[in-house]
C-alpha cells in the first residue's frame, strides 16, 4: 500500500510540472517596454537588417551615438516618436517607417505630393469624355483640341503616309496595388495594338504595390522570339553584416499574352515608388529589345523590399531588406530610376492645361528618333 | 479565459482522476477481468484556453489569446499495447499585454498539430496495483504554427513548422464502477485515464528566412517567406506533449473522449531569431467504436 501511495505522489508531482503551464518555466518575461529599451531594439534592428546603408553612405554608428543621448526615459511618447522620426529619416527611404497608434514617421521627401502630374489636365485635354476603364487600368486615344475647340482623335501618318494614320494610345496606371488581369491588359493591347503609332503608360505618381503587375504588363511588351528575359536582379539580407546579402536573384519573364507593336513611352516622376521603380527599372531591360522611352522625372526610388516588426513598446515599424540591381548592375536606381527624357511640368503649361511630360511623349512618338 | 481560470479546471480534472483511482482501485477493471482490444474513429472539437507565442523574428513580446478547433484520429490499444495518430486545427486571436494601449496590432494564429504514437505496456511497473498499466514506445509530434499580423506589412505571414520524433510514455488506469442504482450509477461504467507524455528528440523545422520576406519582386509565392527546411536535435528544437485522455464508454461500445493538452514548443537556432510557444487545450470528441470482430 505504501508503494502505491508513493508512486500515486510521485505521479502527481509529474502531472503538475507537466500539465500546469510550465511553460512559465521557459518563456521568459516580455522585455522592458521603455523609451531606451525601443530605441536600443529599433537601432539594432535596423543596424542588423537595413539593406543600402553603404549606396546612401550612412554610419549608422554615428547615428547611435547621437540619437542614444537625446533618448530619455520620461520623454512624452509624442517627443520620444518625433526623435525616432528624425533618426529612421536619415535613411531616406520611403520603405522606412515607425507605426504608432497617434501617427506614421516617413522619408519627408516623398512624402510632398509631385507636382508633375495632374488628372485634371490629363482627362480634360487628352481624353474624350468616354475614356474607357479597364480593370484598374484607364485608357484612351490621345485627343488634341481642333481649331473648331472640339476635341478629335491625334493622328498622325506613319513614314508620311498619308493613307495610314495612326493615333497614340493611352494607358492610366495609378496604382500596382491594382491587379491587372489577363483580360485587362490584353484587351487594351487588342484595341490599340494595329491602331496606334505608339502607346504612352502613365505611371506618375503611383506609389506602387504588387510587383506581380509588372511582370504581367512586361510579358506582352517583350516580341515573342525573346524568350525567357531578365529585368533586373534581387538579392537579400541574409545575416547582421553590412555585405550579408544571398546570390543576385534574377526577375525572369517570357512572352505571353498580346504583343504590342508600336513604341512605348513610360511616363514617370518622383512619386512612382516601390514597384513602380520596380517597373521602370524592368522597362530598362525591355528597352533593350523594343523601342521603349522613359520620359519625365527620375523615380523615387523603393527598390529594397520591406519588412515588418515590433519594437518591446509595442510599436510597429518597417524597411528594406533587400537590394534590387538593373540589368546593366545599376544599384543606384534606389535613389530614382532616371528617365531617358528628363521633362518636369512647367507652370506656365499648367495655367494653359497642358501636360509638359505628356507632350513631350507625344511630340517623341511622332518625331522622335527610336 | 485566464491561464488560472483554466488551470483551476485542470485541478479538478486531475482530482477526479485520483479520487476515482483511488475509489474504483481495485473493482475489476477492463484490463484484468479479460484480454480486449479496442479500436476508435474520434472526431471532435477542442478550445484552446491559452495559446502563447513569441516569435523573436518579428517581436520582442509574447502573444497570448484563445482559440476554437476541431480534430480527429484513431486509436487501437489492447492491454500490451496502443497506437494513435490525431490531428487537430485551432484558430483564434493572440496580442500582448500592449494590446488596446501602444500595441494596435495582433495575431490571427491557425495551428495545425499532429501525434502518433505506438507504446507497449511495461508490467512490472504497476505489477501490485492491478488497474494501472505503464506502457513505453515511440512518438512522433507535428506542430505547424501560422501567424498573421498585417502590422508587419510584408512579413505579415509567419510560420514555425516543427517535427519530431522521440519516446514516448504513457500511464493508465482501466476503471470499472458497478452500478449502485443511483444517479449516473445506475449501469456499470468503463472508464479509462491516460496520461501521455512525448518529448521528440530530433526533428526538422521550418521557419522564415533571415529577412522574414520571401523573394515576391522576383516572382516567388509572396507566402514563402523564404522558410528552409532544417534537422536539429533537442536543445535546439524542443517540443514538450502532454496530454490527459479519459475515456467514458458507453453501453454501444462506442465512447466519449474527454481531454487535456498541453504543449510546449521552441525553435532555439535559425538565422531569422527564436521562436516559441504553447497551448493548453480542453477537448471532447465521439469515438467510434470500429473493433470489428474480436
Amino acid at each position: 500500500m505504501r508503494t502505491n501511495q508513493f508512486k500515486t505522489a510521485v505521479l502527481s508531482v509529474f502531472v503538475a510540472v507537466f500539465l500546469f503551464g510550465c511553460e512559465n518555466l521557459f518563456i521568459e518575461k516580455d522585455p522592458g517596454s521603455n523609451h531606451r529599451e525601443s530605441f536600443e531594439y529599433l537601432w539594432k534592428k535596423v543596424d542588423e537588417q537595413y539593406s543600402y546603408f553603404e549606396l546612401k553612405k550612412i554610419n549608422w554608428d554615428s547615428v547611435y551615438q547621437e540619437y542614444s543621448l537625446l533618448v530619455e526615459d520620461d520623454m512624452r511618447q509624442e517627443e520620444f516618436f518625433s526623435l525616432m522620426f528624425d533618426m529612421l529619416k536619415i535613411l531616406e527611404d520611403g520603405h522606412v517607417n515607425l507605426y504608432s497608434p497617434f501617427s506614421v514617421s516617413r522619408y519627408p521627401e516623398l512624402a510632398v505630393p509631385d507636382s508633375n502630374y495632374s488628372t485634371r489636365i490629363v482627362r480634360s485635354t487628352y481624353l474624350s469624355e468616354q475614356y474607357l476603364i479597364t480593370g484598374p487600368l484607364q485608357h484612351d486615344f490621345i485627343h488634341r483640341i481642333d481649331d473648331n475647340g472640339q476635341k478629335v482623335i491625334d493622328t498622325l501618318h506613319v513614314n508620311g503616309n498619308p493613307n495610314d494614320p495612326r493615333g497614340i494610345g493611352y494607358v492610366r496606371y495609378s496604382s500596382f496595388v491594382s491587379l491587372i488581369s489577363n483580360y485587362d491588359i490584353d484587351y487594351v493591347i487588342s484595341r490599340y495594338g494595329a491602331s496606334t503609332a505608339g502607346l504612352i503608360i502613365d505611371v506618375r505618381s503611383n506609389g506602387g504595390g504588387s510587383p506581380l503587375n509588372i511582370f504581367q504588363l512586361c510579358e506582352r511588351f517583350i516580341p515573342a522570339d525573346a524568350g525567357e528575359t531578365i529585368l533586373y536582379y534581387s538579392r537579400n539580407k541574409v545575416g547582421p553584416g553590412k555585405d550579408d546579402f544571398d546570390e543576385w536573384i534574377p526577375a525572369n519573364i517570357s512572352p505571353s499574352g498580346l504583343y504590342y507593336p508600336g513604341r512605348i513611352v513610360i511616363l514617370t516622376d518622383r512619386s512612382c515608388y516601390s514597384a513602380t521603380s520596380y517597373f521602370a527599372t524592368a522597362m530598362k531591360a525591355v528597352q533593350k529589345l523594343r523601342d521603349v522611352k522613359i520620359i519625365g522625372v527620375p523615380t523615387g526610388g523603393g527598390l529594397g523590399a520591406p519588412r515588418g516588426g515590433q519594437l518591446p513598446n509595442g510599436w510597429y515599424y518597417r524597411m528594406s531588406v533587400t537590394q534590387t540591381r538593373s540589368v546593366d548592375g545599376d544599384l543606384d536606381f534606389e535613389l530614382g530610376v532616371p528617365p531617358d527624357i528628363y521633362v518636369t511640368q512647367k507652370p506656365s503649361d499648367y495655367q494653359k492645361n497642358i501636360d509638359t511630360i505628356l507632350e513631350v511623349a507625344i511630340d517623341e512618338i511622332k518625331n522622335g528618333q527610336w | 479565459m485566464s491561464t488560472t481560470w483554466s488551470l483551476r479546471i485542470l485541478s479538478i480534472f486531475l482530482l477526479s482522476y485520483f479520487t476515482f483511482s483511488n475509489a474504483y482501485g481495485q473493482s475489476d477493471t477492463l484490463s484484468n477481468t479479460q484480454k480486449y482490444r479496442e479500436q476508435f474513429i474520434f472526431f471532435g472539437t477542442n478550445l484552446n484556453v491559452s495559446s502563447k507565442s513569441r516569435d523573436a523574428a518579428f517581436s520582442p513580446l509574447l502573444f497570448e489569446g484563445p482559440g476554437i478547433g476541431g480534430g480527429g484520429g484513431f486509436v487501437t490499444r489492447n492491454e500490451k499495447f496502443e497506437f494513435l495518430i490525431d490531428g487537430s486545427f485551432t484558430l483564434g486571436l493572440m496580442s500582448t499585454k500592449l494590446a488596446g494601449t501602444t500595441d494596435t496590432g495582433g495575431n490571427i494564429f491557425y495551428t495545425v498539430p499532429a501525434h502518433a504514437h505506438a507504446l507497449w505496456t511495461i508490467n512490472p511497473v504497476f505489477k501490485s496495483t492491478p488497474n494501472a498499466f505503464l506502457r513505453l514506445g515511440g512518438a512522433f509530434d507535428f506542430s505547424g504554427n501560422f501567424r498573421g499580423n498585417f502590422s508587419y506589412t510584408n512579413s505579415a505571414l509567419n510560420f514555425d513548422y516543427i517535427s519530431g520524433i522521440g519516446p514516448g510514455a504513457q500511464v493508465g488506469w482501466d476503471v470499472h464502477i458497478n452500478k449502485t442504482g443511483k444517479f449516473f450509477r445506475k449501469r456499470d461504467r468503463d472508464l479509462t485515464f491516460l496520461w501521455t507524455v512525448s518529448i521528440p528528440i530530433m526533428g526538422t523545422y521550418m521557419r522564415p528566412s533571415y529577412n522574414t520576406i520571401s523573394d515576391f519582386t522576383t516572382g516567388a509565392n509572396f507566402i514563402s517567406g523564404g522558410g528552409e527546411q532544417h534537422f536539429a536535435l533537442i536543445g535546439n528544437l524542443v517540443q514538450l506533449n502532454s496530454r490527459l485522455d479519459m475515456y467514458y464508454r458507453l453501453h454501444n461500445k462506442n465512447a466519449f473522449r474527454f481531454f487535456y493538452e498541453w504543449k510546449y514548443y521552441a525553435v532555439n537556432e535559425g538565422s531569422s531569431g527564436n521562436s516559441q510557444g504553447a497551448y493548453h487545450q480542453l477537448g471532447f470528441a465521439f469515438m467510434f467504436n470500429v473493433t470489428g470482430k474480436k
